[in-house]
């Protein structure tokens, strides 16, 4: 279009209703690429802008404004003088008709999102807002467009700004004063710390602090609904951030945040607190200590006194770190009031401390560990004084609980006196002096018979680990520590603590850990005296930082039935040195070790054999050469004679991503095949099915794929063989077909489909459907390599669906049951979204498989799917409620086996989730029927009995919602 | 709970039973299982102190030792034991667990709640009003009270 003309259907579009959208851009584009000067198009529209219409001429100023917009923040095609020729323009319409405002405004504000105005005009846009327009009265969208307009220009022209000083800010408290607007406030919220930042403001200091303090605390419940999205944590925020913007404001915002702490609103405390932590980083110690007491007695009731919701509790300490932080400057605190405050909460809590078995003693204990965090010099005080009086406790109480009460917050103690000490430093702590104390009651802790205990002392001992042990000390806790892993007494949690603290140590003191701990931790393993896992635990340590020496040692004297546990910490120390660069040599021949190691761990026990082969064959990834000779070594050396190794074999070849070709293939095929079907042991028909389907799933589509799929359907179809293992076999190919989204699958999925009408197994298959759409652990997912496409579950249940409506429909003699059962199976993979479009046909069928006269199988699987679906999206299934839960309600009462009838009361529990107003109706039936169920003569259907009337009995009444 | 302030700020805690270990009679079809006082215990031990966000079981208010049911005669008697003689949530405390036995157990079964001989200064008098038909169902036609009640026992459900 050209501009002349552009031009001129702008102007005719001012007297009519047409959109003049496509003229301004072209405009726009012209002023941008300087064919046109702005002031040439404002000489044009000249009558327009002058227009004596109201409407009008709020037209042709609105267009200049949108045509800013379009230019963008750098104002692209404008010379500087222009720039500030429009600002003046725009400036000046502010003081036009009101009806041009809005428009004025637009300009405006595309204005102020250009961060290079030349100097002045930041001030001249400020200024003619704060004169010429009275913000309360225009509408939400144009209050808007001023505190945007004006927080660009702060973000961008600050220090100009600046220069007007209190006039600036009074001229915001005028503007911003009363606004109502949520999605306003957000950004006065954001104006308002800056401006208390960077801008001096008395003597308007106390106007400024009541224009956003009136806010205070934030009572704001989006509708229901809210495309805007704001939220009341959003508001929440931001306002804390303003009563915190400024010390100035600590003399009318304390008082406040006092008021509010007395309040009954718990939501008004919680911020009152949360506000007192942000303005005790910017507040000074000095406005903070008139109120000190006074938020001091409000922390106190809410922790101590009250029994409040974890919110509440959590403000509190906060707040009270933040206190104690604020107290405290260059490593010594600054306030008369606090030292006493100080004084008294310790005399106070040090009351509760000694009465370990009571509810206070916990709470007590949060109150100075929060102190504790907040100041260094406060918590060396307090460490000093209540460790000792802990370790005090503990030695006069015999029994477990309240020990146990006292390590615990023992533990906290020292942990938190610890804190940000080094070994250099330690000696500066308030711990130092008490550490072989500390040292000694920890030691005398472990020889107690009670786990629990020994666990704390175990937790305390590794805090005391790099800052506070000497060589000495961490031989005896070592020694002490070895003589506890034989005892008959450890326990496995009691052995995986010792773990941990090995761990923790070997990573403070290596040579120490493996010259005097490993060497005879290794004896401990070789010995068998204590469980394999626990033994791997401890051990694990020991080989992840140990040389290859350690290993070796390992090697040669792992013999036992430990081997099998350690070993996959051996392979996996092998791995990681292969990726941190090892000399080859060295490295060949820790491998070789590994090797050896291997054949003797397979020996020993398959399971941890084929984890060992994993991580093992990791080191070996896309080595197709490997895979070949080890397929070729295995087939003929292991796998024909020891099926049992097919686990290893599933393990390794099925998690790689190439598979082996050509001639190892064939031999590999030819001996897994009669495994699949044949095979006495169902574990091992499994492997091979699942090796058979990575298989399938990985090779290439062509001549050799299908030559495999043929031969293997040839043996599913084959009457000769058991038809539970030929089911099988089908299913976990198709499943690895599906999976690759196989040309021909269309074939199988009919197969399967027709192969539920099959009267003796046609249950068995749809199991199978289960087995398709479920993620497995060993084989087919992404970590071992499989070959998916996106979205195959969905593909396959929109395929599936249908056939199996028709067939249900349309053939009398099909096996229903298992049919039904089909399409339970798959509901719990289904997304959502996918489930909708069928819901309406499948749960009317579904509700029909609840009932008493169904195989329990079928109604377990139905029952599981509805859960399945409920846990998700409870809403879609609300309009069936009112038909599912009488059958519910039979089955509850009349299942034929206790699983139906527990399954049944879960799944009515369960349905507590959906919205009232669609349960109440029912709510009276359910609560007389489940009466019954009460009486049933099985205790756990019992249990789901009750619990399932309470939930209905509670079902809208007063205090449960 | 308000900031109104609480009776006893500081009672003594105790430790949780583990759960109830599922036999295999309890998973064998054709066996009937008798209602014991574990299971009455079990249905009890999770309802919170209407003071403290702690179960009647922390702070030891029901003890299995005193449970006594007799399924074949179709009565069970709980005792329990307030934080401390004088507290006035007795009545409200015997009057959830009154609740929950009421609704969860088969009618058949008589429910008979008592406070702990000599744990209560007005133990008679708490007993006498618990033991009264008319007087609970007239307490829970109060919506405040129901109310208070239902929030000790809805945590127990979860």
């Amino acid at each position: 279009m050209a501009i002349s003309t552009a031009i001129q259907k702008l102007r005719d579009s001012f007297n009519s209703e047409e959109s003049a959208n496509e003229s301004i851009r072209c405009i726009s584009q012209s002023i941008a690429s300087k064919e046109l000067t702005i002031l040439k198009l404002v000489e044009d529209l000249q009558p327009d802008l002058l227009n004596q219409q109201n409407t009008h001429r709020c037209k042709a100023v609105s267009t200049i404004g949108t045509i800013l917009e379009q230019l963008g923040p750098e104002l692209k095609g404008l010379n500087e003088k222009e720039v500030e020729l429009v600002t003046e323009f725009f400036c000046s319409k502010l003081k036009d008709h009101h009806s041009i405002l809005p428009a004025a405004l637009q300009g405006l504000h595309a204005l102020s999102t250009a961060p290079k105005l030349s100097p002045g005009l930041a001030r001249l846009i400020s200024q003619s807002i704060f004169q010429d327009v009275h913000c309360q009265s225009q509408l939400q969208h144009d209050r808007r467009a001023i505190y945007k307009t004006l927080k660009n220009l702060l973000a961008f022209h600050l220090k100009e700004l600046q220069d007007l000083g209190q006039d600036f800010v009074f001229g915001l408290i005028q503007l911003a004063d009363q606004e109502r607007d949520p999605r306003n406030l957000l950004i006065l919220f954001s104006i308002f710390p800056v401006v208390a930042r960077y801008f001096r403001f008395e003597p308007f200091t106390e106007e400024f602090f009541e224009v956003f303090s009136c806010y205070f605390p934030i009572d704001f419940t989006p509708p229901a609904n809210d495309p805007y999205a704001v939220t009341k944590e959003q508001l929440c925020d931001g306002l804390r951030q303003c009563l915190a913007g400024s010390p100035h404001f600590a003399e009318y915002c304390l008082p406040l945040l006092q008021e509010k702490l007395e309040s009954d609103l718990v939501s008004a405390k919680v911020e009152a607190l949360k506000t007192l932590e942000l303005c005790c980083q910017t507040y000074q110690a000095g406005q903070l200590e008139k109120w000190v007491d006074s938020f001091w007695t409000g922390i106190r009731r809410e922790v101590l006194i009250n029994v409040n919701t974890d919110d509440l509790e959590h403000a509190s300490l906060d707040a009270l770190a933040a206190l104690s932080r604020a107290f405290t400057t260059d490593g010594e605190f600054n306030s008369p009031a606090f030292t006493k405050l100080l004084k008294n909460v310790l005399t106070e809590c040090q009351g509760h401390l000694c009465e370990p078995e009571r509810r206070l003693m916990t709470p007590s204990s949060y109150i100075l560990l929060a102190i504790c965090s907040g100041s260094a010099p406060a918590c060396a005080l307090i460490v000093s004084q209540v460790i000792p009086l802990l370790m005090d406790q503990y030695r006069i109480r015999p029994q477990s609980n309240p020990r146990q009460f006292i390590l615990n917050s023992l533990n906290k103690m020292v942990h938190a006196g610890l804190y940000g000490f080094t070994e250099e430093n330690v000696a500066q702590s308030g711990l130092a002096s008490l550490i072989p104390k500390l040292l000694e009651l920890y030691l005398e802790v472990l020889k107690e018979d009670d786990a629990v205990l020994r666990n704390l002392s175990l937790q305390g001992l590794s805090h005391l680990i790099g800052t506070c042990l000497n060589h000495q000390d961490l031989e005896k806790v070592n020694g002490t520590l070895l003589d506890l892993l034989q005892k008959s007494t450890a326990t496995d949690s009691v052995i995986a603590e010792i773990g941990h603290f090995f761990c923790k140590s070997a990573e403070k003191n290596e040579n120490l850990f493996l010259e005097q701990v490993l060497v005879k931790l290794l004896d401990i393993a070789v010995s068998g005296s204590i469980p394999t896992d626990g033994c791997a635990r401890t051990i694990r340590p020991g080989i992840t930082t140990g040389s290859t020496q350690s290993f070796d040692s390992f090697r040669t004297k792992g013999r036992t039935r430990n081997i099998p546990a350690i070993a996959p910490l051996g392979i996996e120390n092998i791995g990681r040195r292969r990726s941190s660069g090892v000399t080859p040599s060295h490295l060949c021949l820790i491998e070789k070790s590994g090797f050896q190691f291997i054949f003797r761990v397979i020996l020993l026990d398959q399971n941890v054999g084929r984890n060992v082969f994993v991580t093992f064959s990791a080191l070996y990834r896309k080595a197709t050469e490997f895979i070949n000779e080890q397929t070729e070594q295995y087939v003929s050396q292991h796998l024909a004679r020891s099926p049992w190794t097919l686990s290893i074999m599933e393990a390794t070849l099925g998690s790689l991503d190439a598979t082996p070709s050509g001639h190892s293939l064939e031999r590999l095929v030819n001996t897994l095949e009669p495994l699949t079907v044949c095979h006495p042991k169902a574990d091992v028909r499994l492997s091979a099915c699942r090796l058979m389907a990575a298989l399938v799933n990985k090779l290439p589509e062509g001549h050799e794929l299908e030559a495999i799929l043929d031969s293997l359907r040839r043996k599913w179809q084959d009457p000769s063989t058991d038809r539970c293992n030929s089911v099988c076999l089908f299913v976990w190919i198709t499943k690895a077909l599906l999976m690759r989204s196989y040309s021909k699958l269309n074939q199988y999925i009919q197969e399967l489909v027709d192969s539920l009408n099959d009267p003796t197994h046609g249950y068995q298959v749809a199991e199978g459907f289960k087995t398709i759409l479920c993620d497995t652990e060993e084989c087919l997912n992404f970590n071992c390599h499989a070959n998916i496409r996106l979205m195959y579950r969905q593909r396959f249940f929109q395929e599936v669906v249908p056939r199996l409506l028709k067939l249900y429909r349309e053939s009398e003699s099909c096996n229903k049951a298992a049919c039904f059962a089909a399409i339970a199976n798959q509901l719990a993979f289904i997304p959502e979204g996918v489930l909708i479009a069928h819901i309406t046909t499948l749960i009317p069928l579904l509700i029909q498989c609840l009932s008493t006269d169904q195989p329990a199988q079928l109604i377990i699987s139905t029952i599981n799917a509805f859960m399945g679906l409920m846990s998700d999206n409870v809403s879609a299934i609300e309009e069936y409620i009112s038909s599912l839960v009488p059958r519910l309600l039979t089955l509850a009462k009349d299942g034929i086996t206790m699983d139906v009838r527990r399954l049944a009361l879960q799944c009515l529990s369960e349905l507590r989730k959906a919205q009232s107003i669609v349960l109440l109706p029912l709510r009276s039936e359910v609560i007389l029927r489940l009466v019954p169920c009460l009486s049933d003569k099985k205790r756990l259907v019992r249990r789901e009995a009750a619990l399932a009337r309470q939930k209905w009995i509670m079902l809208g009444q007063p205090g449960c919602n | 709970m308000t900031s109104k302030g609480i009776e006893n700020v500081n009672p003594q805690l105790f430790t949780k039973k583990t759960k109830r270990e599922i036999t295999s009679e309890e998973e064998d079809e054709s066996v009937e299982d008798p209602i014991d006082e574990r299971e009455i215990f079990d249905l009890l031990r999770d309802i919170n102190d209407p003071e403290h966000p702690m179960s009647l079981e922390e702070l030891n208010v029901v003890q299995i030792t005193n449970i006594e049911v007799d399924d074949k005669k179709s009565s069970v008697k709980v005792f329990y034991t307030p934080t401390i003689p004088h507290c006035s949530m007795a009545t409200l405390i015997g009057l959830s667990i009154k609740v929950c036995l009421l609704r969860s157990l088969p009618p058949r079964f008589k429910v008979e709640v008592n406070i702990s001989p000599g744990s209560h200064a007005s133990e008679e008098a708490v007993n006498k009003q618990l033991a009264d038909k008319e007087r609970v169902s007239a307490a829970l036609e109060n919506s405040n009270l129901l109310e208070v009640v239902n929030q000790c026992l809805v945590k127990s459900l979860e």
